[in-house]
């Protein structure tokens, strides 16, 4: 961080000041009283806000309000943080401030702008809560008489400040809060331990849950062989009894057989009987037809059927010649009587009915002459063709003539022809029946055969029945034993099955239970380390801390010490307890019997040391480019006035500011600024 | 003739009031004998004053001191040493010789060192003595041979310890070889080195008076008492013990705090009245602090008991942890980082024990937040760690 510019309105002495704070050593110079201390406590209360009582002290008295702006760089970030204080009825409080990081503004509470702040600097937030920065009081400012103090003050609480600020208390938070949580590890542990307390008890009945599973288990294996050697007796019975019940069926079956074929056998000499009978009169009648039919022959009648035939044509044929004359005399009539009709029409006609002219007479009557002439011809017509149609029934009755004969002849024909395929039917029946006759006859050969067959079969079947009811009975008892046994198994099954459900259960119970033992092992392991090993490094770490900056406070100590004390019989270094031990000549000596000069020095060192070790202890934090020093040479003489350069030198910072009313000093700085207090108002001179 | 050699008289030299006041006493007494044994003159070899500029009461009480040999006509001679020599020349012994109660016998012009002749013939010569051993340039420098080739008895007064004649424990202490002196010299009056010694040197005599009082804690000690030389022209040598108080010098080790206690009650039954104690305790305590020997209640006791001063050094007291305990890292993190290694190891279980180390630190180095309640904090502290430590599926809070 390096401040760069304050503005201060209404604080201390200050009307309105503004101070611009260039890099490198810069020395607020000016008489006591002139406002140069002010000027810190304004850069504080920017920073940090007020502390008690201190708001009170910075508001310029007679005023209402007050403010400081502070602008500064820090991390490659230009920030203004402003802070108002105001008057009330208690006393001053703070009012609204605002913080502009790189231009972006951010308004908030008083302990927001803290907390922004710290994160700027990167302080640990811890100290948020803290009245104060002790951070920024032991490395960049810290007023001279403070320090002082804290080299006389009583140990405890210089230790105690130390531990805070090399923050170490954050080891003996840890180590308590540690044991906040392992006491309730503990109480945890109990709790499981309760829950597990019948673990061996539960292990036990398991044991004896499953000796009895086992017994159980035994004792159904036997059952289970018994039941199934029942099982296969009775499997076995019931195949021959299947066998029997098969027999019996069978035995059955061949009796109805056998009735069967008793009514066959009948049924086949019923038929031959009728069959032989048929033949006898079928061989009777053959010899009757044969006698009628002695002598007489087949004869060809397919030629006389068709001469018939042909003559039937030829009269179909006579007659559709004498119906043809019959339609000419018919049409010839017609047109006589067309004429006739004429004759008598033209006779009355008077006008043409076509042109509508008047028929004169003449044309009547040469219409009526020809008519008479027409009429005349058609009568010859008809008397030559009444001719022909005489001729013509003439021929038509002799072909009818002789085709009665023939026909005659064609029935004739028939009725022998006839008698001959009766004859032919009934020896081809005859044959048919002598072939069945002697078809049943071996027929009922074959079941006689079968019927003799068959009763011997049923001889074999003579005892079943009381077979069959030798092995029902057998079966019975066989079912009997069954169902003693299957009770005997089901229960013994139903305790098997429960005896291993109860050594489930156990075991899930005691497997819960050793997750438990486990959560408990795992437990207890973390509480061993926690508060064995846990707890013993952060009691390392802090004593460690603690060296650490011990050894290099006191290496620090010494150097600042010896460059700002040329005399060698003048040593300091730091008890266990960071108090220094002044030695004079090599004996320990009392602080109080210092020279004012050697005080100074002893308190400045102890400043720049404490501030070394906080910035080396804690390398992120970002005021290590500061420091602020006020009046840090009080009492010196003019030869350790001259060292302060040295300091300087060797502290080799990119902003150091100096408070100092001491002249010489500015001979040691690259900038000054001088202040001066006139009529109760400071401002700066130059 | 005879004549005294002192030095390193460091009036002023103690912080301690009543020290002081001895050492002043010591010059007030060794006045007394110097008038008492009637010598010529008086030699003070450096370091009359433990500052250039000291306090008007010491200036005061030396001058009365030195008035007294003047009445007795006896001539004080004096070169600055390193603690009153001032390089502006603002120096006391500048006044005091200006006011005619002392003569600064260094008178160096162009390298050539002056003699100063006392009424006894004595030829007297001397070189300053710096801080840091600075005068060995001016020796360097110096034109020897008239100083050398001058006759009669002849003393150089100087303030430097000499190589050849420390002792063997003072090897760290800054000297020069004895050649940077003059040949040739009756007497060398030597001065800066605290520590009683006479050698022959040629013809002559090297001399250390030893300190007029002792300076330091060591030199009470050892020397218990300071004191100076009577030397007549024969350079027969009479030394002067000037016992102002006896000393008893305590130097304790032990193991522990109680053991240290035990051994310095044994010397509460000494008579501790009116005798300078000191009080040396070395050792490294293997258990408990240094501050558990309470070794301020001890002091008060014998002060209680007469003791005229009790002086104590502890400085090679420390306690193991200080002694044994080798931090590695500078920074915090680094501390902390390397602790968690070196302890790596401890926890059987299948956990990243380092990472655990570091999240364990983050969550229980929690605050409780202004206005939580002891028992939400308590909880919250708990739930954060329970799940931390990823046993949220054992140990459920809620």
């Amino acid at each position: 961080m390096l401040i760069r510019k304050i503005k201060l309105e209404n604080i201390r002495s200050y009307n309105f000041g503004e101070i611009e704070f260039p890099e490198g050593s810069t020395l607020l110079s000016g008489n006591i009283g002139a406002g140069k201390s002010s000027v810190l406590l304004a850069i504080d209360f920017a920073l940090f806000g007020i502390s008690p009582g201190i708001g009170t002290a910075l508001l310029r008295k007679g005023q209402e309000k007050g403010s400081v702006e502070l602008y500064f760089s820090t991390d490659n970030k230009e920030v203004i943080i402003k802070r108002s204080l105001k008057k009330t009825s208690s006393g001053v409080s703070q009012d609204e401030g605002y913080l502009i990081i790189n231009g972006e503004k951010i308004e908030g509470s008083a302990t927001e702008l803290k907390a922004r702040i710290l994160g700027l600097l990167n302080y640990p937030m811890e100290l948020l809560t803290k009245s104060k920065s002790l951070i920024y009081k032991y490395t960049v400012y810290t007023p001279q008489e403070e320090m002082k103090a804290i080299l006389i003050g009583d140990k405890d609480s210089r230790l105690e400040t130390l531990r805070k600020v090399f923050g170490v208390d954050k080891y003996k938070r840890i180590t308590q809060n540690s044991e906040i949580f392992i006491k309730n590890l503990k109480n945890k542990i109990k709790e499981f331990d309760i829950r597990i307390e019948d673990f061996d008890s539960k292990i036990n009945e398991r044991k004896e849950r499953e000796d009895e599973l086992k017994r159980i288990k035994i004792e159904l294996k036997k059952i289970i062989i018994e039941h199934d050697q029942i099982d296969f007796k009775l499997k076995k019975k019931r195949e021959e009894l299947k066998y029997a019940e098969a027999q019996i069926n069978e035995r059955n079956r061949t009796k109805n057989e056998l009735e069967l074929e008793k009514n066959t056998l009948v049924n086949y000499m019923d038929r031959a009987q009728r069959e032989s009978n048929e033949i006898n009169s079928l061989k009777k009648e053959i010899s009757s037809l044969e006698g009628e039919l002695k002598g007489a022959r087949e004869e060809n009648i397919d030629d006389l059927i068709n001469e018939r035939a042909n003559l039937n044509k030829d009269i179909a044929s006579k007659e559709r010649e004498k119906n043809e004359l019959m339609y000419k005399i018919a049409e010839f009539n017609t047109r006589k009587n067309a004429s006739n009709e004429l004759k008598t029409r033209i006779k009355e006609l008077k006008n043409c009915p076509t042109c509508l002219q008047e028929v004169n007479d003449g044309h009547k009557e040469h219409i009526t002459k020809m008519e008479i002439s027409r009429i005349s011809d058609i009568e010859k017509e008809i008397q030559t063709v009444n001719n022909d149609i005489k001729k013509s029934e003439h021929e038509l009755q002799g072909m009818k003539d002789k085709f009665e004969v023939l026909n005659n002849k064609v029935n004739q024909s028939n009725i022998i022809s006839l008698k001959f395929d009766t004859l032919k039917n009934k020896e081809s029946r005859l044959q048919r029946f002598e072939d069945q006759v002697l078809e049943f006859n071996s027929k009922i050969k074959e079941s006689q055969d079968r019927i003799i067959e068959l009763n011997e079969m049923l001889n074999k079947f003579e005892k079943i029945e009381d077979k069959y009811s030798m092995l029902k009975q057998e079966m019975d008892e066989a079912i009997r034993q069954d169902k003693i046994v299957g009770i005997k198994r089901a229960t013994l099954e139903q305790s098997e099955m429960e005896t291993r459900k109860a050594v489930e259960k156990l075991g899930k119970n005691i497997m819960e239970m050793e997750k438990i033992k486990n959560n408990i092992d795992y437990l207890r392991q973390l509480q061993k380390w926690l508060s064995e090993n846990f707890i013993k490094i952060m009691q390392m770490m802090e004593r460690k801390i603690m060296l650490r900056a011990h050894s290099d406070f006191n290496n620090l100590l010494d150097k600042w010490f010896s460059i700002l004390i040329e005399d060698e019989t003048i040593k300091i270094k730091l008890d266990e307890e960071f108090t220094p031990v002044i030695t004079l000549n090599e004996y320990e000596t009392d602080y109080a019997h210092l020279s004012g000069g050697e005080r100074t020095a002893a308190a400045l060192a102890y400043r720049l040391s404490l501030n070394q070790v906080i910035n080396n202890l804690m390398s992120d934090i970002k005021t290590r480019d500061l420091i602020i020093l006020d009046e840090p040479t009080d009492g010196f003489s003019t030869e350790q006035l001259d060292r302060v350069k040295i300091v300087l030198d060797e502290l080799n910072l990119k902003q150091i500011i100096i408070v100092s009313h001491e002249p010489k000093i500015e001979s040691f700085v690259d900038n000054v600024l001088r202040f001066e207090k006139k009529e109760h108002v400071s401002r700066i001179i130059n | 003739m005879k004549f005294a050699h002192m030095a390193d008289c460091h009036i002023g030299g103690w912080q301690e009031p009543k020290l002081k006041e001895l050492t002043i006493e010591s010059f007030r007494k060794a006045i007394d004998s110097c008038i008492q044994e009637n010598v010529g003159f008086v030699l003070i070899s450096g370091d009359l004053f433990n500052t250039a500029l000291p306090n008007i009461e010491l200036i005061s009480e030396t001058a009365k001191e030195l008035r007294r040999l003047k009445e007795k006509d006896i001539e004080v001679y004096v070169i600055p040493g390193s603690h009153d020599y001032s390089p502006s020349g603002k120096t006391m012994l500048d006044v005091l010789e200006k006011s005619g109660l002392m003569n600064n016998v260094f008178k160096l012009n162009d390298n050539n060192l002056e003699f100063t002749i006392d009424k006894t013939n004595v030829k007297i010569a001397g070189m300053l003595g710096k801080r840091g051993g600075m005068e060995r340039n001016d020796y360097r420098l110096l034109n020897r041979e008239n100083l050398e080739n001058e006759t009669g008895f002849k003393i150089f007064m100087f303030h430097t310890t000499l190589t050849e004649f420390k002792p063997e424990s003072w090897e760290h202490v800054e000297s020069e070889p004895a050649a940077i002196l003059p040949e040739n010299f009756n007497y060398y009056a030597g001065g800066h080195a605290h520590y009683v010694f006479a050698k022959e040197r040629g013809n002559g005599i090297v001399a250390y008076p030893g300190p007029l009082f002792p300076n330091s804690f060591k030199e009470i000690e050892e020397l218990k008492h300071g004191g100076f030389y009577i030397i007549d022209d024969k350079l027969n040598m009479k030394r002067i013990d000037l016992k102002l108080k006896d000393v008893l010098a305590i130097n304790i080790s032990g193991k522990t705090a109680d053991e240290i206690k035990e051994k310095l009650y044994k010397f509460l039954d000494h008579d501790l009245k009116d005798k300078i104690v000191t009080v040396r305790i070395s050792g490294i305590l293997e258990t408990g602090r240094i501050s558990d020997i309470n070794l301020k209640e001890i002091i008060k006791q014998m002060e209680e008991m007469g003791a005229f001063a009790v002086l104590k050094n502890t400085n090679a007291l420390t306690t193991k942890e200080f002694e044994e305990f080798r931090v590695e890292g500078s920074t915090t993190e680094e501390v902390e980082e390397n602790t968690i290694k070196q302890h790596l190891g401890q926890l059987s279980l299948d956990i990243d024990e380092e990472l655990l180390i570091k999240s364990l630190m983050g969550i229980l180095s929690k605050e409780k937040d202004e206005g939580e309640k002891n028992l939400d904090f308590e909880t919250r502290v708990l739930k954060d760690t329970i799940k931390t430590l990823k046993i949220e599926g054992v140990w459920d809070v809620n």
